[in-house]
């Protein structure tokens, strides 16, 4: 119930401050602050931008996605095993640094063009609706397709396919009216949790929409909140409209990721490829230029840009230099920013780990109500945007007396980062026990080991692995958080992911691409350890 | 793993592949098909080389014209029963009243009218087996391949099954080709039986022949169970032989010999099925082919009894006899081995 409220509180505080700040600060109109909000035609602007990314991204990510789930769950695509390793690196691929080198990329095309055709104008703008969205696409939109999908595609049993071959269906009639009919329900999740994913999105809008003026609601909430004085009732009452646009479509994904658990498929299995005939190695060198595009061309072009003296200028005397680096080291804010993103990520994992190994058990061995509420409260946050429970948080540690002494401190931060992995944790967790089933433990108990006893020396030796995906998972969200930190971060606590928000802000683009690089590395090299640890132990390979 | 087959389904029977699993009996079926590719060779289909590495040849399964039958039925949960038999026919692109015609006379033909709107996951094991004969035959394929149809099926629909699968067969004149382990299944139902060996095949005859004159060791341990005695060749004409067992017992034998022609002496396997062992109560030491054993157990089971008669080296064999037959566990008995069933093998090593 503690765990419950504390869980809450920060919504609460959001209702509460909607109501009681600004507009309605007097008491004589409480709706005022929802009037204004809704009457403003920037908000209706942003509403209509936030709802034309989100169907854009998704209605291209899933094409793409889709298609390359199949090929590398049920064809014979060459190398299918680590082009599925090569999306899972891109799921983690950081926006900021990315959006960084994506701005490069497009800059030096541009050059490139016209340097061939000199009275032609920039060709490409990364500035624009759909430079959001290749940016968006090329980050992780399409590699979080294809990391749901595959697992659909690979449960399909193979004489289903087989039996539309010897029907008289050609490979491609075959995916088309089996394959993927199959796993419609798994889309419909997917599309849903995109949905949500995509009207949540923060800085990729906040940094590329910037310069034309165009906004979504989470970019709205946070310059309201980042301009002095802050507008705490506009944001609030934004807040809340966005959650409850978004609550609905986390429900529905929630109830139909329960259904399609209920219907297991039974029988004999067998899950042999289709031959791709002549079309197989043209589609791996499609698919593995796509992956190259998503991973290895901005991270290589980022880690030029930190060598260079002005970022995306090539044609200079000599364009290349070690300043950015020994500028940045020698500054002190890009160490002291790591030494933050560190504690950081390491106190959220420590912490992280305990908790939600703690509330895995419970959510398994609890009975009832109690289990219900637990349930429902570790889901909760996973629809809250992150940008929403950083302002959720930020009032509640700011307008809870017994909380304001942690205020600026970075135990707010380690909070906010438990808050945005515990559905992910819990659930991997809940996985991990899960597997091990009741009969382990219980053998413990027969032969007279007490809880503690039981739990040390059965339960965490045998689902360790998990435990440590779990925490690699919380570190790498930690080094890559923007949105959730955004307004809870001040100078002192300022981590790796805001002070490359600050410094592209400031057009510091040269040193914004050393951060990039640094936390590139960090998120990257937990992720690999992570997907190291859970294949070799076979622990929640498709949790998240 | 098939390693090398040499094989032709004949128009109008039913070729059984049997074996155990791993014997490459379903990679066979599937090469047939075109679901796997061969590595060499050249299969031919009416005609027309359909699969043919050496000549770069491959007509894929879409295009072969069989029919599929496979063991998990493979009926596409997401559409109904007639969408589900109108499948090969769409693909082929039929007519829609062609489509509807044919679909409802292939479920006709299987025996389940009327369950055409049944969503493909509400049907029982043995409907959904019906549904895919039914979408295997709809566009009336000349060869129907079936994978161990039947082997998710339990004991009393598998034999009704079986019948079916047969007068269907002969009214539609289809060659089938038939993978299963079931031996009994093998026997029942099939025109020819290939009994297959990693990846070769061991012996293709009858039923009859397969079963009663196994041509290799492994068919003969592999189908029936056959009584093993121990014994030593004493001399041999050309189609008989006369062995002496541990006891001393002479026995002639008049089945096949499988002996290299040239042997006269030495250590031999006596093979027999037990059903053409007879046992004797009275003993009549002059009669010929007669072995002395007692009884060790006696299990009544309603329509028969089987006697486990123990022989003087040591070897029991289980043996039917009528229930009317009123023995004891202890008796003396007499089993005698016709000689034209008994059939004779080189010594395997003791296991």
């Amino acid at each position: 119930m503690l765990i419950a409220l504390l869980l809450l509180a920060p919504i609460f505080e959001l209702v509460l401050a909607s109501f009681t700040f600004d507009a309605a600060a007097s008491g004589a109109d409480r709706f005022a602050n929802w009037r204004e909000s809704f009457s403003d035609p920037r908000i209706v602007g942003a509403t209509l931008n936030t709802i034309s990314l989100s169907l854009g991204r998704q209605a291209i990510s899933l094409l793409i996605g889709v298609f390359i789930a199949w090929l590398i769950a049920r064809t014979n695509l060459p190398a299918r095993g680590w082009i599925e390793v090569g999306f899972w690196i891109a799921l983690f691929m950081p926006a900021l640094p990315l959006v960084l080198a994506w701005i490069l990329v497009f800059g030096m095309i541009n050059a490139g063009l016209q340097a061939v055709f000199p009275t032609m104008d920039a060709a490409l703008d990364i500035y624009s609706w759909w430079g959001i969205v290749w940016v968006h696409l090329v980050t992780s939109t399409i590699a979080v397709k294809v990391f749901l999908v595959v697992p659909a595609f690979k449960a399909i049993d193979s004489s289903l396919e087989e039996a539309a071959r010897t029907s008289g269906a050609s490979l491609w009639a075959t995916f088309g009216q089996i394959s993927l009919p199959l796993i419609i329900p798994t889309l419909l999740v997917v599309t849903i949790v995109g949905l949500v994913r995509s009207m949540q999105a923060f800085e990729v809008e906040l940094v590329l929409g910037a310069p034309i003026d165009l906004e979504v609601y989470s970019t709205v909430i946070y310059r309201a909140m980042s301009q002095e004085p802050p507008l705490t009732g506009q944001a609030t009452t934004l807040s809340i409209a966005l959650l409850l646009a978004v609550a609905p479509l986390v429900y529905l994904q929630e109830r139909m990721a329960r259904r399609r658990r209920a219907g297991a498929l039974s029988g004999r299995f067998s899950n042999r490829v289709q031959n791709l005939g002549r079309a197989r190695w043209p589609l791996f060198f499609m698919v593995a230029g796509l992956l190259a595009v998503m991973t290895v061309v901005p991270m290589v072009l980022l880690m030029m840009a930190t060598f260079m003296k002005v970022f995306g200028i090539f044609d200079l005397a000599n364009p290349w230099t070690l300043d950015n680096w020994t500028a940045a080291f020698l500054r002190g804010d890009i160490v002291r920013a790591l030494v933050n993103t560190l504690k950081l990520g390491f106190s959220a994992a420590a912490i992280g780990m305990i908790l939600f190994t703690g509330l895995a058990y419970a959510a398994l061995h609890w009975r009832g109500r109690a289990r219900q509420v637990l349930d429902f409260v570790t889901w909760v946050p996973a629809l809250v945007p992150g940008v929403i429970l950083s302002l959720g948080l930020l009032l509640m540690f700011s307008g809870v007396p017994f909380l304001r002494p942690l205020y600026g401190t970075m135990t707010v931060l380690v909070v906010a980062i438990l808050f945005s992995t515990i559905t992910i944790g819990t659930q991997l967790t809940k996985g991990g026990l899960a597997q091990l089933g009741a009969e382990l433990e219980e053998a413990g108990r027969a032969c007279g080991a007490s809880f503690f006893f039981r739990i040390r020396r059965i339960v965490l030796p045998l689902i360790a692995p998990t435990i440590a995906v779990v925490g690699l998972e919380i570190f790498a969200t930690a080094n890559a958080a923007v949105g959730i930190v955004s307004l809870l971060s001040t100078g002192v606590t300022e981590p790796l992911s805001l002070l490359q928000l600050n410094l592209l802000n400031a057009g510091k683009l040269e040193s914004a691409a050393v951060v990039g690089i640094v936390i590139a590395t960090l998120t990257i090299g937990s992720a690999l350890l992570a997907r190291s640890i859970a294949t070799r132990t076979g622990v929640g390979r498709y949790a998240r | 793993m098939v390693r090398e087959i040499d094989l032709e389904l004949r128009a109008g029977e039913i070729l059984t592949l049997l074996g155990a699993s791993g014997c490459g009996k379903t990679t066979t079926l599937r090469i047939a098909i075109g679901l796997e590719r061969c590595s060499g060779g050249r299969l031919v289909y009416a005609g027309e080389t359909v699969d043919c590495p050496e000549e770069r040849r491959f007509v894929p399964p879409e295009s072969r014209d069989m029919g599929m039958v496979f063991q998990s039925y493979a009926v596409w949960p997401h559409m109904s029963v007639y969408e589900n038999v109108a499948f090969p026919l769409k693909a082929r692109g039929f007519s829609k009243g062609e489509i509807a015609d044919r679909v409802a006379e292939a479920l006709e033909l299987v025996g389940l009218p009327g369950l055409q709107e049944r969503g493909g996951t509400q049907l029982s094991g043995g409907q959904q087996q019906r549904v895919a004969i039914a979408r295997a035959l709809a566009f009336q394929p000349r060869i129907l391949l079936m994978d161990e149809p039947f082997s998710n099926l339990d004991t009393r629909l598998r034999e009704q099954m079986r019948t079916d699968l047969r007068l269907l067969q002969q009214r539609l004149g289809l060659s089938i080709l038939f993978v299963t382990h079931d031996q009994g299944e093998a026997l029942a139902l099939s025109d020819r039986v290939a009994v297959m060996h990693q990846g070769r095949i061991e012996q293709i005859g009858s039923p009859r022949d397969v079963y009663s004159r196994p041509a290799t060791p492994f068919v003969r341990d592999f189908i029936g169970t056959a009584l093993r005695l121990n014994g030593t060749l004493r001399g041999r004409t050309e189609h008989q032989a006369t062995v002496a067992l541990a006891d001393g017992t002479a026995l002639t034998v008049g089945g096949s010999i499988h002996l290299d022609p040239a042997r006269k002496d030495g250590p031999v396997l006596l093979t027999i099925r037990l059903e053409d062992l007879t046992l004797h109560k009275e003993v009549r030491e002059s009669a010929p082919n007669v072995v002395p054993a007692h009884i060790r157990a006696l299990l009544f089971l309603g329509d028969h009894q089987e006697a486990m008669a123990e022989l003087p080296d040591g070897t029991v064999a289980t043996i039917k006899v009528p229930s009317n037959v009123d023995w004891s566990v202890g008796d003396r008995i007499l089993i005698e081995l016709p000689a034209a069933s008994i059939q004779l093998w080189p010594a395997e090593p003791a296991p």
